[in-house]
């Protein structure tokens, strides 16, 4: 690992700002445009299921819920609602839920358009992960609120994954897994116990969980960076995704 | 006992697909700016006492606690407090009694803070007892004990907070002065800490040495934020000039009542009357009744410091002095100021603050006897250009030039002149190195000095448990790597600024010989010789420096690698032949 990493990632959220995926599949609009569109789908392919747990909420059958959203996709990559001038789409989380929603308001009524056989598909999404877990959600939730836990839930789980990736690189497994919880909050009573296991002192298992804690808040930026199209949205957004949680 | 599906941090219910099994609003608030997660804190806790308030079910535990009426202790059998399970006393204050417990709920020993007029206490205790929770709420930082929860059970306030497993400065202070620079340390730390405070808004106004617990790391925490206030939102918990402290290390504008002067420079009088206890084993002032010691604190020189330990040396001396002035203004001017001052004097270059000579203590004289003070001035005037010139004649400074590879590499040279002999003194004892501990004094200065300037390119904010540093500032050079080899140990220490910036160091081999732990001030302040010690306390820098030194630069922040290596014995560890280790022409 060399020093410079840290700062490359900085400079580049910095500078090359523009390049982002959310702000690269504004620019390209309606037109298409390779290197856009794959953004666009690469954004589709992660941030689907706060769209799937949302329209869950709002349409009692599974099948046409998941009908639903193959379709939007499908719609959107073809950047039907791309030209839409929209004061809402400087972030694509915000940009994603009023498309859906203008899109169920005309289509739920031919929704049976959408069943499956009806033609080929082109955004196929594995649902089996996001019903498994359907039955635990809170019904006291609204569908919107579903949707933007499930979107911080869905952002957090790409963070995670890439820090636990990035560790396991660097021969760094156990630590991610033991000193993980300790990301949201730190118990300095606990080191103690987890220090022996990997074979830290207690203040180096505390520096190690430190450590992590920072590389973590450096990910969920540059995470959150790919979803909007200013620097400056990117603390607002972790500010209202942590709303979300209040009660 | 933390339930399986439930967070071990807020207590909420894990959500099923939670992120690699971690609670996402804990990890959405990680990733709050510093500025946010310390609004949020005073929210949680809010939600945490009303969340706790709501699963009250310790079994019989108010009427116990009504038997108790205003003075809650704890017998033999276990009493229940809300979710806490009271183990024993730990301490009894003027406001409240502190109780090792253990929080059932989540599993972890606390200390609960409960203030001891109950349901009786007026509204006035109430206040001063939630100012001081949301005090130490808002602050987060591993030189301050963390508070956990703040709360109300059964009409008695509460807060918990990190136990400290260790003992007060007190306690070790009553078995003798501390070595000079141990103390020095010690309070370089703490001012450190409360500088942290002061930067939130908070003002402890109670330092001493039996708020300042130092745990098993032999790290210094500072607790009991009894007496805070936050400035910006003044109260007037004190506006009848009722005196709130610790008369012995309580500022003269404090022990006059004029609250209304009452600001950081008085945390750095008593930051000053702690090294002063630490120094000599008493506080400044001590009389045999309250109102004779606040009469001293306001009115007389306290003893000179040396009068009482003769090892003080003089440094150390001024500097006690400069924080134990009666007008705030002379002074240093911030905690931090002083912690950069202490710093001076651990790694042995010229301190700031010149000392108090005579020349300062006639005037003082003079301004009591105003007629003579003119003639009084006059002599000040030649003994401080005298003193001064043999002052600057007598020490030599580091040299301020930027580090060139031809200075770097003289160092390296350096380095190869010292003697295994000369490390002996510190191998061997307890002590803490000190520039002033090892023979080759110059050597250490420049390598403190070169630390120091690296460290100097690396802004930080007091981020409490996580440490952020900014950009470093274009330079020349600046140091890559350091690194300390001990062959017959077969371990080295690795210093590197991208672990530095994380406050780490990283250490690779055989620790066969005990656990080391890294101080994560230090490292931050800059201090090679403090780096590593062991887990009891005694210091074994030394033996990470017996075999071998390496120096790597790196040119302008362009990746450009210059290494710079030598072995100290003549046998290059193996650890040296590193890529980026290549002997010094």
């Amino acid at each position: 690992m060399k020093s410079s990493d840290k700062s490359n990632l900085q400079r580049n959220n910095a500078d090359q700002f523009a390049t982002t995926q959310w702000s690269l599949v504004l620019a390209a609009g309606n037109r298409s445009h390779e290197e856009s569109n794959r953004a666009l789908e690469k954004l589709c392919r992660a941030y689907w299921p706060p769209l799937y747990a949302y329209v869950r909420r709002r349409v009692s059958d599974v099948h046409q819920a998941q009908d639903l959203t193959q379709a939007f996709f499908e719609r959107l990559l073809e950047k039907e609602y791309l030209a839409d001038a929209d004061p809402e789409r400087g972030r694509f989380r915000s940009f994603l839920i009023t498309a859906f929603k203008r899109f169920l308001a005309k289509e739920h009524g031919k929704a049976t358009a959408y069943k499956r056989g009806g033609g080929q598909r082109t955004f196929t999404v594995d649902f089996e992960p996001q019903d498994r877990n359907w039955g635990e959600r809170q019904n006291s939730l609204t569908a919107q609120q579903i949707y933007e836990r499930q979107w911080a839930v869905t952002l957090l789980d790409r963070v995670m994954t890439r820090l636990r990736r990035e560790m396991e690189r660097s021969g760094k497994s156990q630590q991610f897994h033991l000193l993980k919880v300790f990301i949201g909050g730190s118990e300095s009573a606990n080191y103690a116990t987890i220090a022996p296991a990997l074979g830290l002192s207690e203040s180096a298992a505390r520096m190690a969980a430190s450590r992590m804690r920072r590389r973590y808040r450096e990910l969920l930026r540059d995470e959150i960076a790919q979803t909007v199209d200013s620097q400056e949205d990117i603390e607002s957004e972790v500010q209202q995704l942590f709303a979300t949680f209040s009660e | 006992m933390v339930q399986p599906n439930e967070c071990p941090t807020c207590g909420r219910r894990l959500p099923p697909d939670a992120p690699a099994g971690v609670c996402p609003r804990c990890l959405l608030k990680a990733g709050l700016s510093e500025s946010e997660r310390g609004t949020v804190d005073d929210a949680t806790l809010a939600h945490n006492a009303m969340h706790n308030e709501d699963q009250f079910d310790g079994p019989a535990t108010e009427s116990e606690m009504n038997r108790q009426g205003v003075s809650p202790s704890v017998g033999t059998e276990v009493r229940y407090f809300g979710e806490y399970e009271l183990l024993d006393e730990i301490a009894r204050g003027g406001m409240g009694v502190v109780f090792r417990a253990r929080q059932t709920r989540l599993n972890r020993m606390v200390a609960l803070k409960m203030i001891l007029s109950g349901r009786l206490a007026t509204e006035a205790d109430v206040r001063r007892f939630q100012t001081e929770a949301e005090a130490a709420a808002q602050l987060d930082h591993p030189g301050i004990v963390p508070v956990f929860e703040v709360g109300q059970h059964d009409g008695h306030h509460f807060y918990s907070m990190a136990l400290v497993e260790g003992e007060s400065l007190a306690h070790r202070i009553a078995e003798g002065p501390l070595a000079l620079s141990e103390a020095a340390e010690l309070v370089k730390s703490v001012a450190i800490a409360v500088h942290h405070a002061h930067e939130k808004g908070v003002i402890h106004r109670d330092l001493k040495p039996a708020n300042i617990l130092i745990d098993r790391d032999g790290q210094a925490r500072v607790t009991d934020f009894g007496l805070a206030r936050q400035k910006a939102t003044e109260s007037s918990l004190t506006a009848d000039g009722q005196v709130l402290g610790t008369p012995g290390y309580l500022s003269p504008e404090q022990a006059t009542g004029s609250s209304a002067q009452v600001n950081e420079a008085a945390d750095v009088y008593s930051l000053g009357a702690v090294l002063y206890a630490a120094l000599t084993g008493r506080p400044p002032f001590q009389a045999d009744t309250v109102v004779a010691t606040l009469k001293q604190v306001a009115e007389c020189d306290p003893v000179q410091p040396s009068s009482i330990n003769a090892d003080i040396d003089i440094d150390l001396q001024t500097i006690v002095q400069k924080c134990l002035e009666k007008r705030p203004e002379d002074r240093y001017a911030s905690a931090a100021e002083l912690a950069e001052e202490l710093d001076r004097y651990l790694i042995g270059v010229p301190i700031h603050a010149r000392p108090v000579g005579y020349s300062q203590r006639l005037w003082r004289w003079g301004r009591r006897r105003p007629l003579v003070l003119a003639l009084v001035a006059s002599v000040c005037v030649a003994i401080l250009a005298i003193a001064g010139l043999i002052y600057q004649s007598s020490t030599g400074s580091v040299s301020d030039d930027e580090l060139t590879p031809a200075l770097a590499g003289q160092l390296v040279s350096e380095a190869a002149s010292i003697r295994n002999d000369d490390w002996a003194d510190i191998a061997s004892g307890s002590t803490m190195p000190s520039a002033s501990s090892f023979s080759n004094r110059s050597l250490s200065l420049i390598l403190f000095s070169l630390f120091g300037k690296s460290l100097d390119q690396l802004g930080h904010s007091n981020a409490a448990d996580d440490f952020h540093y900014a950009e470093p500032r274009p330079k020349p050079y600046q140091i890559a790597q350091a690194i300390w080899i001990s062959k017959e140990k077969g371990y080295a220490s690795f210093i590197q600024p991208e672990y530095i910036t994380d406050c780490s160091v990283q250490q690779e081999g055989d620790t066969a010989h005990g656990t080391v732990s890294f101080s994560v001030h230090e490292l931050y302040a800059g201090r090679l010789s403090y780096v590593a010690r062991r887990i009891d306390g005694s210091w074994i820098v030394a033996e990470l420096h017996i075999s071998g030194l390496g120096v790597s630069l790196q040119r302008g922040g362009d990746g450009d690698w210059g290494p710079l290596s030598r072995s100290l014995d003549g046998e290059t560890p193996e650890q040296q032949n590193e890529p980026r280790q290549v002997p010094v022409p």
